[in-house]
């Protein structure tokens, strides 16, 4: 029997339900692609697949329509944060994105949160993150206000017109550089969407009144999910001087991520570990590495990054994580995750580690 | 039983009056997300005349329309609002180099608009309520007063954003017309004295949320010269200067407001207009701040935020403090909350602060 397994963050139930079913197919298909057998984690302990939820606030209730994410931002986010010697000079939209601001750009601060799509009205988020860690999950809040003069006129407004704000949005401004015209070699400065809803608001704006509008995002899974990991995914949102924040590197030392500068991805690695692992919120390294890898990123329906280790001699693999490396030469853990029973892969047998992460599209 | 009906209805209503005063009143509220409160400018212009009182009137003053952009500029300043208020914010005081008018003045003109009268304003003085401001004149004809007008000194501002573009202004704070001119004889003393006074929108509170520091700050950023100049108590207890005054027209002022934060507390707290702090901090957050120039007279500056605590917690008071340029902090609006409010963890709790500088109920 291979005793190569594969991580998928935390394998859904349902497919560790169905292994026995398919046992006989998986096998076959494993032996054929030369990969790896599905080893579910067991116990009560075994969570879904990594998810990140989004919710938003208006004025601080919740909206009950639901809010997405959009697909295109996946794209960029995936090359931001898990750059590979593959992706790093990928192409998207016809230029090369420059994926963190790198430049001052007071205009840079600006989030859309739109109304009606004949008339938007911008509010900025603000720092700090509020960030609540517990055994579920992350929740991490990024608030902004709306500016009432926004929708106030010294001429009055039809109460149509006032009742107009009946959906948001949320973009992150990105940097795009015109490479290919060498004409153009100017910057373009464009927003992307990143989550699209609701659609429609519970709560139509007071007169003249400031509106509060927060964004939650829920890192939902018992492992996985780091405070470093949910730190460097809001300083892509905010992708401004205002998105630095101070994460752990895998020395133990305190880095400061910043957008604006040189200090982010510049290169992500799969790495596995055999050491006595416990998984902790607050990890910054696995407890023993043996072996690294620089992933396979998939962002089609979600985002997924994926490995295949090879050993020439057995192990016992206890862990797993996603590790990146900073343009200032520290490296920090983003993804975590270690396994409810130790996992024994044999010297030349493939060893495939998979972490996916799901986000709800619309 | 028709008739039953109302002598039913009656001793329920009285049940429930009798059991109303024996629920918990302490017991925080739950599911109130936000905190809403508002100032109101408000005040009385006297003029007396050899002594003598005559004349007495509700102020309008605040008439121009960047006055609520200057208040939430200066006093409230944070990062980002130096993408619509840089110039502004350097605006704070007149430089040592200024070759102009180094202080605030007040200024008398007749039913013709004529100026008649020009005098350095007094320093403030502080009341329980708010402050007075004064200035003292001599006739030189017989004239009377239509025309209240007060000035802050000439000051360099910065125009563009990235380019210094010196310019020389002479900023129009204060204007109320007479509701009838006041006559004036030539050789009489005229004082005019406008008396400011800070109230609440919300008529339980009235004087409360305004400490003695926002008197003072109010009163800095009004003059915003050398005679403004004012004491302050910070949160650590010790007196600060605010010092509207900058070195050089390219600096800020010596110590002035330079960072804002809206701050949460869950301490066992009591209003008092001496309060310099919270009771007990839980969370601080920079605000957005925004001003609203519409329609003048009038303007309003708002300072709000929403917050996200990690834990449980029952709000029982909210703050404005500012950071001045000597590290220290001040706290300048204070509201401490009639009932503590349960907050969950990971709900957004919003705080508005809301000063309107025009005259209130």
């Amino acid at each position: 029997m291979s005793a190569a397994a594969t991580f998928k963050g935390a394998v859904p139930l349902v497919r560790a339900m169905r292994r026995r079913a398919l046992a006989a197919a998986a096998a076959a298909l494993a032996v054929a692609l030369a990969a790896a057998l599905v080893l579910a984690p067991r116990g009560a302990g075994a969570s879904l697949a990594p998810a990140v939820g989004v919710s938003v606030l208006v004025d601080g209730v919740p909206q009950p329509a639901p809010a997405y994410f959009d697909e295109a931002a996946l794209e960029p986010l995936a090359l931001a944060l898990f750059p590979t010697e593959n992706n790093r000079f990928a192409v998207i939209e016809g230029g090369l994105r420059a994926l963190w601001a790198r430049y001052p750009d007071p205009y840079r601060t600006y989030w859309g949160v739109a109304g009606h799509s004949a008339r938007a009205w911008y509010a900025n988020l603000r720092p700090p993150p509020f960030m609540l860690v517990n055994s579920t999950g992350i929740l991490l809040s990024v608030t902004g206000t709306l500016d009432p003069a926004e929708y106030f006129s010294p001429f009055g407004v039809s109460e149509s017109y006032r009742k107009l704000m009946t959906a948001t949005r949320f973009s992150r401004l990105e940097t795009v550089m015109s490479w290919r015209d060498p004409l153009r070699r100017g910057i373009v400065r464009g927003g992307i969407p990143v989550v699209n809803g609701p659609s429609e608001l519970a709560r139509q704006p007071d007169w003249g009144e400031p509106i509060s509008i927060v964004y939650q995002f829920y890192f939902k899974a018992d492992q996985v999910f780091t405070v470093n990991f949910v730190k460097v995914f809001y300083a892509w949102l905010f992708n401004s001087e205002y998105g630095r924040v101070n994460v752990t590197a895998t020395d133990g030392s305190t880095v400061l991520f910043d957008p604006m500068g040189d200090n982010v991805p510049i290169v992500a690695y799969i790495v596995v570990g055999d050491g006595q692992a416990s998984f902790s919120r607050d990890a910054y390294r696995v407890a023993h590495e043996i072996a690294r890898a620089e992933p396979a990123v998939q962002v089609k329906g979600g985002l997924a990054l994926s490995a295949v280790f090879v050993f020439d001699r057995d192990v016992t693999v206890t862990e797993a994580a996603v590790y990146v490396k900073l343009g200032g030469g520290k490296e920090v853990m983003l993804l975590y995750y270690v396994y409810p029973q130790p996992v024994t892969v044999r010297a030349g047998q493939p060893f495939v580690v998979s972490f996916p992460i799901v986000f709800p599209l619309g | 039983m028709k008739r039953l009906l109302p002598i039913v209805g009656a001793l329920l209503l009285m049940a429930m009056l009798l059991l109303a005063p024996l629920r918990p009143t302490q017991a925080p509220r739950s599911a109130q997300p936000k905190v809403k409160v508002g100032v109101f400018v408000e005040g009385r212009i006297l003029i007396y005349v050899d002594g003598e009182l005559r004349y007495s009137e509700r102020m309008h003053s605040f008439v121009w329309e960047y006055t609520a952009l200057e208040l939430a500029a200066r006093v409230f300043p944070v990062p980002w609002t130096k993408e619509w208020a840089h110039r502004l914010l350097m605006a704070w005081g007149v430089s040592d180099d200024s070759q102009g008018l180094r202080a605030a003045t007040m200024t008398l003109k007749d039913t013709g608009g004529s100026a008649w009268g020009s005098a350095v304003l007094d320093p403030p003085t502080f009341t329980d309520t708010g402050f007075s401001v004064s200035a003292s004149f001599t006739a030189p004809r017989d004239t009377n007063i239509s025309v209240v007008e007060i000035y802050q000194p000439d000051t360099y501002v910065e125009f563009t954003n990235g380019t210094a573009y010196p310019y020389v202004t002479h900023d129009l704070m204060v204007r109320d017309f007479m509701g009838s001119p006041v006559p004036v004889a030539s050789g009489s003393s005229v004082t005019v004295v406008y008396d400011f006074a800070f109230t609440s929108d919300q008529p339980e509170l009235r004087y409360e949320i305004f400490t003695y520091n926002w008197y003072r700050m109010f009163a800095a950023w009004l003059y915003n010269a050398e005679n403004g100049k004012a004491y302050v108590t910070a949160t650590d207890g010790s007196q600060a200067l605010v010092d509207p005054t900058r070195p050089t027209w390219d600096s800020v002022g010596r110590n002035v407001p330079i960072d804002t934060f809206i701050v949460v507390g869950d301490g066992q707290a009591v209003f008092s207009k001496s309060a310099y702090r919270v009771a007990r901090e839980v969370a601080r957050a920079r605000p957005e701040v925004f001003y609203d120039t519409h329609p003048p007279p009038a303007g309003s500056v708002v300072v709000s935020r929403a917050l996200v605590f990690d834990r449980d917690v029952n709000v029982t008071e909210v703050a404005v403090y500012v950071k001045l340029t000597d590290g220290r902090e001040v706290m300048l609006l204070y509201y401490v909350l009639d009932e503590p409010v349960a907050v969950r963890a990971g709900q957004p709790f919003v705080v508005t602060f809301r000063v309107y500088l025009v005259p209130g109920l």
